[in-house]
C-alpha cells in the first residue's frame, strides 16, 4: 500500500516538478523575447547625425587615456574637436556632448567617464545654464546609452522625480514608453549601426561645412556692464556639483561660451560670477580679447547663429587646448605613439577636411583640377557628359547623386572614407569659363 | 490597484506561490487574506467596515432564517438593509436629482447635491452576491454559512471585486473554502485566458477608446459628427464595452482559475444571438441571471401577479391574462438592469427600458412578423436569415449602448437625429485618420478584430485554449508568445497614453 502511495505521490511530484521546468522555460523565452522587442522598439538617437555615439563610444576607450573632456549641447558637439586637441597639442581629448544637453546630464556624463577615465580638464559649454525647455528628448540622448550602473541608476532616478514626466521604468525598460517604435521599424532599426567605428566618427565632433553669413558684423565685446539673467535654478545646482566633483578629483573645470551670435552680455556677467565663486576660468568666446587671439571671424566661422562650422571649431578647439597648458601638463601623445586611435581618427579627419575643401570650390577650371588630383588619392571620380538631355546615373546605395543637368555632371566619392563628397555640374557651353552648379 | 497593472501580477503571482505552499486547509485564508488587501488598497479603509458590516448582516441573517419561522420577514429586511447601503452609494444621484426636478417643477426650491463619496469597491456586484445567497437559504438552495470568514471572503473574492462576475454562494463556495490542489493545467489555463483579456483590453478595447473619445466629444454626445461617423461612433463604443468588459472578464476569470476557482462566464459569443433575448442570455450573464432568479420569477411567482392574472382572465383573454405579468415582470427586470448601471435616465433607457420595448414589441408584434414571413415567403432555416437576424440585434444592441455613453438622454437623441447624413466618402477618404488614431492603429484594429471573429467562431465549438492545447509544444508556444508580442508592442499603455479604467470597474 505504501508503495501505491508513493508511487502515486512521486508521480504528483513528478508532474509539479515538469510543471515547473516547463513554465520556468516559456518564462525564460517570454522575457528573451519582451528584451527582443525591447531592443527593437529602443530610440535610436544615432540615425540623423551623430549625436549620441559618443556616450556608447567613451566605454570602448582605454583606460586613463584622455586628458580632456568636452561638456555640452550640440554647439560643444559641432565646436569642440578632439582631434584638433590632439593635432596642435599632442593632447588626448574627448567630446561628451550630446544635443541640448541638460547640465543634469553632463553631471551624470562626467560621474560615468570618470569611471574609467582621470582627465585633467573638463570643459563646460554654459549654454545649457539658461536653458529651460525640458524635453524628454534632451534627457534620454544624454542616458539611453549611457550602460546601466549606479550612476545612470541614480541619473535616471533624479530624472523621474523631477516632473512625473517620465518614469523610472521607462528608463530602464525603454519599451514601456518607446512600444510604439512598432510604426517606424525600418532598416536602421534591424541592422546594427556602429557609429564610433562609422568613418565620419571623429572622437564625438561633428563636421559641418555650411557657412552662415550674418545680416550685421558680430564684433567682440569689450566690456559687459553687471546686469545678471537669470538662469535655471536645476542647472545651476549641477554645474555646482560638477565644479565641486572635479574639485574634489583634482580636476580643473574650464567654463566657456562657444560663439553664438544672440549670446548676450547678462548671460556672460552672470556665468563670470558663477566661475568667479567657483575658482574657476570662464572662456567666452564673444569677448574682443579672444577673438582677436583666435582670430575667429562669425562671418566665415559660423555654421548657423549658434553653432561653428568645421573651421571655426577648429580655431575655437585650439585655443581651448592652448588654455588647458595653463591649468595642467599633458603628455605630448603624437612624439610617443601613445593614441594610436587618435592617430588613425586624424587621419581620417584631415582627409575630410580636404573634402569640405572641395565643397566650397566654385570655380569650374579649380575644381576640374582638384578633382583630377583627387583621382589618385583613392577616390573614385564619376563623370557623364549630358550635352544631348539624356538621362545617366550614378546609384550608390540605392541614392541617385547625378544631378543630371545639361553639362559635365561629376560625383566624387571618397573610397575611405566610403562616402559621396560631392555632386556637381560643370556647364561647358558658355566660351570662356566653365560655370559650377549644385 | 489595476488588474491591468505589473502591481496586480506581482501581487497574484505572489498569493497564488503563498495559496500552493500552504497545506489545503489554510489555502482559503490565503485567499481572503489578499481579498482583504486588495479591498483596502483599491478603495482605502474607511470603506472597509461598511463590506464587513454588510457581509455581518447578511451572514446573521442567514442564520436566522435557518432558525427563525418568521423567514420572509428577516429576509426582507436584510435584503432591503443592503439594497438601501447600495442605493446610498451608488445610486443617490438618481433620487436626490429627480426629486428636485419634480419640487422644482412644482415651482419649489431644492439645492441638495448628491454627495460625491467613494462607494466600496465592488459594491454593486457583492450586494447581488450577498442578496442571492440569502434568498438561495431562504429557498433551501444553500446551506448557511456559520463562518463570517468564510462569508467575507465569498463575497470579497478578489478577481470579482472590480468588474463582477457575480457569482452564486453554491457556484464557488467548495473550491473557495476548501482549498484547491496545484494542477497546472488550471494554472496554464489562468494565465493563457489573462493573455488573452489583457489583449482585448490594451490592443483593442483601449484602442477603440481613442476613437470614441474623439467622436463623442467633450459634449458626449457625438453631435459634432454626423452620418456614417455616428454610426462609427455607436459601433466603436459597442466593441469597446465587449472588448473592455470582456477583457476584464477574461483577467478575472483567468486570475481566479489560477487559484482553481471556477467562476461563471459572462459573455458567450453575444454577437451571435439573432434576437435581443438571445443576446441577452449571452452578454452579461450572470446580471441577467440574477435578475432572472432573484426578481423575475419571484416576481412572476408572487401572489399579486396572481392577483392580475386572474383579473386579466376575467376581463381579457386567456392568452392576455397569462402574458400582462410576464410583461410587468421584464419592464421590473429591464428597469433594473439599466438602474443598476448608474442612476442616470440615459442608462435607464439605454441598458434597460430599449431592450424591453424591443422584446415586448416583438412579443406583441409576433404574429405581424409571423404574417409577413408566410407572405413573403421567406424561409428561416437558411444561413441568410440568420445572419440577417445577428446584423438586426447588432444593430440594435448598437444604437442601445450608444446612450450609455452619451451625455444625458437627451444627447443621445440629438446624437441619433444626425445618423442620416449622406457622407460614406468618410470610410475611403483618409477621415477616418482624423479620429485620433493614424493608419497603422487602424489597421491593427482590423486586424484584431479580424482575430476576434475567428476566435469567437472557434468558441462556439470548444475553448479555444483547448484547441491550442492539443497541438504540439511548439506551436502553443509560438502562439502564446506571439500574443504576448502583440500585447507589448501594440499595447495601448506607457507615458504618452492616458490609462483606461476598466468602464464597468466603476460599478
Amino acid at each position: 500500500m505504501f508503495s501505491e502511495l508513493k508511487t502515486t505521490e512521486g508521480k504528483y511530484m513528478q508532474k509539479k516538478l515538469q510543471a515547473l521546468t516547463k513554465t520556468i522555460l516559456f518564462l525564460i523565452l517570454a522575457v528573451a523575447l519582451i528584451w527582443g522587442l525591447n531592443l527593437l522598439c529602443k530610440p535610436r538617437w544615432n540615425e540623423n547625425w551623430f549625436s549620441t555615439p559618443n556616450v556608447s563610444g567613451m566605454y570602448d576607450l582605454p583606460k586613463d587615456s584622455i586628458e580632456a573632456l568636452g561638456l555640452g549641447t550640440s554647439i560643444t558637439l559641432r565646436g569642440f574637436s578632439p582631434l584638433t586637441f590632439y593635432e596642435e597639442y599632442g593632447i588626448s581629448a574627448y567630446n561628451l556632448a550630446t544635443e541640448a544637453q541638460p547640465m543634469m546630464g553632463s553631471y551624470y556624463l562626467l560621474k560615468e567617464f570618470l569611471r574609467n577615465q582621470s582627465p585633467k580638464v573638463v570643459y563646460v559649454e554654459v549654454w545649457g545654464l539658461f536653458d529651460d525647455s525640458n524635453n524628454e528628448a534632451m534627457y534620454r540622448k544624454a542616458f539611453d546609452y549611457m550602460k546601466l550602473s549606479s550612476n545612470k541608476w541614480e541619473a535616471i532616478k533624479e530624472r523621474s522625480k523631477m516632473d512625473g514626466s517620465s518614469s523610472l521604468l521607462s528608463y530602464v525598460f525603454p519599451l514601456y514608453m518607446y512600444h510604439t517604435g512598432w510604426k517606424d521599424i525600418n532598416k536602421a532599426q534591424l541592422t546594427e549601426f556602429n557609429a564610433t567605428e562609422h568613418p565620419l566618427y571623429f572622437e564625438g565632433f561633428v563636421m559641418n561645412n555650411q557657412t552662415y553669413y550674418p545680416d550685421e558684423e558680430i564684433s567682440g565685446w569689450t566690456s559687459t556692464g553687471s546686469e545678471l539673467y537669470d538662469f535655471v535654478e536645476l542647472n545651476y545646482k549641477y554645474l555646482k556639483k560638477i565644479t565641486d566633483l572635479c574639485r574634489s578629483k583634482g580636476i580643473q573645470v574650464i567654463l566657456y561660451k562657444g560663439p553664438e551670435v544672440d549670446w548676450s552680455k547678462e548671460k556672460h556677467n552672470t556665468v563670470q560670477k558663477f566661475a568667479d565663486e567657483a575658482g574657476v576660468p570662464f572662456i567666452d568666446f564673444r569677448m574682443k580679447e579672444v577673438i582677436d587671439e583666435t582670430g575667429f571671424d562669425f562671418s566665415v566661422d559660423m555654421a548657423d547663429p549658434t553653432h561653428t562650422n568645421t573651421n571655426g571649431a577648429i580655431e575655437v578647439s585650439s585655443y581651448l587646448a592652448l588654455k588647458a597648458s595653463e591649468f595642467a601638463a599633458f603628455k605630448d601623445g603624437r612624439l610617443k605613439g601613445l593614441y594610436p586611435w587618435l592617430d588613425e581618427s586624424l587621419a581620417r579627419f584631415n582627409r575630410e577636411r580636404l573634402n569640405e575643401d572641395l565643397t566650397r570650390v566654385w570655380d569650374g577650371v579649380e575644381y576640374l583640377s582638384r578633382v583630377a588630383a583627387l583621382e589618385k588619392e583613392d577616390y573614385t571620380v564619376y563623370k557623364a557628359e549630358n550635352d544631348l538631355g539624356e538621362a545617366t546615373s550614378v546609384i550608390i546605395a540605392g541614392t541617385e547623386y547625378l544631378l543630371n543637368q545639361k553639362g559635365l555632371n561629376i560625383v566624387v566619392y571618397d573610397n575611405q572614407n566610403n562616402h559621396v563628397v560631392d555632386s556637381v555640374t560643370i556647364d561647358t557651353s558658355q566660351e570662356g569659363e566653365l560655370l559650377l552648379y549644385r | 490597484m489595476s488588474i491591468i497593472s505589473l502591481l496586480f501580477f506581482i501581487f497574484v503571482l505572489a498569493s497564488a506561490a503563498l495559496y500552493y505552499i500552504l497545506p489545503l486547509k489554510f489555502r482559503w485564508l490565503v485567499l481572503l487574506a489578499a481579498s482583504l488587501v486588495f479591498f483596502i488598497w483599491g478603495c482605502g479603509l474607511a470603506r472597509f467596515p461598511i463590506f464587513v458590516a454588510m457581509v455581518l448582516v447578511a451572514w446573521g441573517a442567514a442564520l436566522l432564517i435557518t432558525k427563525s419561522s418568521r423567514k420572509n420577514m428577516v429576509l426582507g429586511l436584510a435584503i432591503g438593509l443592503l439594497a438601501l447601503t447600495l442605493i446610498i452609494f451608488k445610486e443617490n444621484a438618481f433620487f436626490i436629482n429627480n426629486t428636485g426636478k419634480i419640487v422644482r417643477a412644482f415651482g419649489g426650491s431644492f439645492d441638495v447635491k448628491p454627495p460625491s463619496w467613494v462607494a466600496p469597491l465592488g459594491i454593486s456586484y457583492y450586494t447581488l452576491a450577498l442578496i442571492s445567497y440569502l434568498t438561495d437559504v431562504a429557498w433551501g438552495i444553500s446551506e448557511a454559512q456559520k463562518n463570517p470568514l468564510k462569508l467575507l471572503l465569498f463575497a470579497g473574492f478578489f478577481p470579482q471585486m472590480t468588474s463582477g462576475p457575480i457569482t452564486r454562494y453554491r457556484q464557488i463556495s467548495a473550491r473557495l473554502f476548501e482549498g484547491n490542489r496545484f494542477d497546472s493545467r488550471n494554472i496554464a489555463f489562468g494565465a493563457q485566458r489573462v493573455l488573452w483579456g489583457l489583449f482585448k483590453k490594451l490592443v483593442i478595447a483601449d484602442r477603440l477608446a481613442v476613437l470614441v473619445s474623439t467622436l463623442y466629444g467633450e459634449t458626449g454626445s457625438a453631435t459634432s459628427y454626423d452620418g456614417v461617423y455616428v454610426w462609427i461612433a455607436a459601433a466603436a463604443y459597442c466593441f469597446l464595452v465587449y472588448t473592455d468588459f470582456g477583457g476584464c472578464m477574461d483577467i478575472v476569470i483567468g486570475v481566479a482559475q489560477v487559484f482553481g476557482v471556477p467562476l461563471p462566464e459572462n459573455f458567450t459569443t453575444p454577437f451571435y444571438a439573432t434576437s435581443i433575448a438571445e443576446f441577452w442570455r449571452n452578454w452579461h450573464i450572470t446580471l441577467g441571471l440574477w435578475l432572472k432568479d432573484y426578481i423575475m420569477y419571484p416576481v412572476l411567482k408572487s401572489s399579486w401577479m396572481g392577483k392580475i392574472r386572474k383579473a386579466g382572465s376575467k376581463k381579457l383573454s386567456k392568452k392576455a391574462a397569462k402574458e400582462i405579468p410576464t410583461y410587468i415582470g421584464m419592464f421590473m427586470t429591464w428597469s433594473l438592469i439599466g438602474f443598476w448601471h448608474g442612476g442616470d435616465w440615459k442608462l435607464i433607457f439605454g441598458a434597460g427600458l430599449f431592450f424591453f420595448m424591443i422584446i415586448a414589441g416583438g412579443m406583441l408584434l409576433k404574429p405581424v412578423f409571423e404574417w409577413m414571413i408566410r407572405i413573403l415567403h421567406i424561409n428561416t432555416n437558411t444561413r441568410g436569415w440568420i445572419w440577417w437576424g445577428r446584423l438586426r440585434t447588432a444593430l440594435l444592441f448598437i444604437v442601445a449602448g450608444s446612450f450609455q455613453r452619451a451625455s444625458s438622454l437627451k444627447g443621445g437623441f440629438k446624437m441619433w437625429s444626425k445618423a442620416f447624413t449622406w457622407n460614406p466618402w468618410v470610410l475611403f477618404d483618409g477621415s477616418l485618420t482624423g479620429l485620433g488614431l493614424d493608419v497603422k492603429d487602424l489597421w491593427v484594429l482590423v486586424f484584431t478584430f479580424v482575430l476576434l471573429v475567428i476566435v469567437s467562431m472557434r468558441q462556439r465549438i470548444e475553448p479555444v485554449r483547448k484547441t491550442i492545447s492539443r497541438q504540439n509544444i511548439a506551436w502553443r508556444w509560438a502562439l502564446w508568445l506571439l500574443l504576448l508580442s502583440a500585447i507589448v508592442l501594440f499595447g495601448m499603455y506607457g507615458e504618452g497614453y492616458n490609462p483606461q479604467d476598466f468602464i464597468y470597474g466603476n460599478y
